[in-house]
């Protein structure tokens, strides 16, 4: 029988509530400076162009030419990875905490999300 | 988009958010139809934007329930991990599991499961629960939990961590072959089968969202199926209106929200059965 009672303490909590808190807040920054600033430029491109998503790769080469499209499309960029960071805090909480088991739990759980979505984006082929 | 559009999608998320994070889902039981049936939106575009508003919805409620302590971590990572391979297997077959047979028989089952919630909600909160070790296969693998929340209420409880893993699996299967988030399964089991205190299954069910929709709205974002004002705008809805489902969560007994959870399963019933 496994006996994990009290496992989470809390430094886990606070750096998974922390991490989650400000990638919200850091993607919807992005989103609304880029919004305004598309708004104030005399939206470029017409109304569908904001609701279009930039393909990932062309979000950087954008910003630095400032297209404010591209600012509200890191936003979203920011959005997606904070699961990622989320995980990464929590490895680190773990660590810390010389939780191995449990930081080992998590570094498998990123490992398979990172194959899962290597799958389902076509970098990797199963069939 | 014109600005009474975005104001109603503003507070369609608003509503969306709270009524999802107090029942532990991530809200795309509605959007889904509501998207398709209500505004003519394309499957595929509806099934894209929703994900990305259940990925915020779950980002925000999570922080809420995180703050409230409810959350079982170790637990809900390890059943992301499971729930996340489910998905993409699902997505492989989906096309051999949507004929109209399989969606009347299986839009039954959850009429018949969410009838039974609504009259057996569950056992009454944490206390009773026994964490003694079952015998037989229930008892495989068990893992006990203890759960002190920030207001001091203690939550014990034991369950199989293997066939938990098992169930996390089928729950991403069937995300995918319904084209949700998942939590609207993946709580009523958690409480049924697997003797979870109410507020802790809601509470780590939104908490292995967050993961398990990063992976599906990263693809949606890449094929380009999600319409980014109408989600942004959502969103914006949703994040706010997951803090108020999670304020009002501590105030609900459990009973109620597995009945509230059973009248989402109706809806995702029924709407299979109609088509």
């Amino acid at each position: 029988m496994m006996d994990d009672t009290q496992l989470t303490d809390d430094t886990t909590y606070r750096a998974a509530a922390a991490t989650l808190r400000a990638g919200m807040l850091a993607s919807f920054a992005a989103m609304s400076v880029g919004l305004v600033w598309w708004l104030l430029s005399g939206s470029p491109g017409g109304n569908g162009a904001a609701s279009r998503v930039m393909p990932f790769d062309h979000i950087m080469p954008e910003l630095l030419s400032l297209n404010p499209l591209a600012l509200l499309n890191l936003g979203v960029l920011l959005l997606l990875a904070t699961p990622g960071v989320t995980l990464i805090s929590q490895l680190i909480a773990f660590g810390m905490a010389r939780n191995w088991r449990f930081a080992a739990i998590t570094a498998l759980v990123g490992a398979i999300i990172l194959v899962s979505l290597s799958v389902s984006l076509g970098w990797v082929k199963l069939f | 988009m014109d600005p009474v559009a975005i104001a109603g999608f503003v507070l369609f998320g608003l509503a969306v958010g709270t009524y999802g994070t107090l029942i532990g889902a991530g809200g795309g039981f509605i959007i889904v139809p509501v998207l398709v049936l209500l505004l003519k939106w394309d499957h595929t575009q509806a099934v894209g934007t929703s994900l990305f508003v259940v990925m915020a919805n779950a980002a925000s409620g999570s922080v809420s329930y995180l703050r409230q302590k409810r959350v079982d971590i170790i637990t809900g990572l390890q059943f992301a991990a499971a729930t996340v391979p489910g998905a993409i297997i699902g997505s492989f077959l989906v096309e051999q599991l949507t004929g109209r047979v399989f969606n009347i028989i299986f839009g039954s089952i959850l009429v018949i499961v969410s009838l039974y919630l609504m009259l057996r909600p569950g056992k009454p909160e944490s206390h009773q629960i026994s964490t003694d070790k079952p015998q037989g296969i229930k008892g495989w693998g068990w893992t006990v939990r203890r759960i002190v929340d920030a207001r001091g209420s203690i939550f014990n409880y034991g369950f199989s961590m293997p066939l938990g893993i098992l169930l996390s699996f089928g729950v991403g299967f069937l995300s995918s072959i319904l084209g949700i988030g998942g939590g609207i399964v993946h709580v009523p089991a958690l409480v049924t089968l697997f003797d979870f205190p109410a507020h802790v299954a809601t509470a780590t069910s939104h908490f292995i969202l967050v993961f398990s929709t990063a992976t599906g709205t990263a693809t949606q974002l890449s094929l380009r199926h999600v319409q980014l004002g109408p989600a942004l705008s959502m969103a914006a809805g949703a994040i706010v209106g997951a803090q108020i489902g999670g304020a009002l969560s501590s105030r609900v007994k459990g009973r109620w929200i597995v009945r509230g959870l059973a009248g989402a399963l109706t809806l995702v019933g029924l709407r299979l059965i109609i088509g």
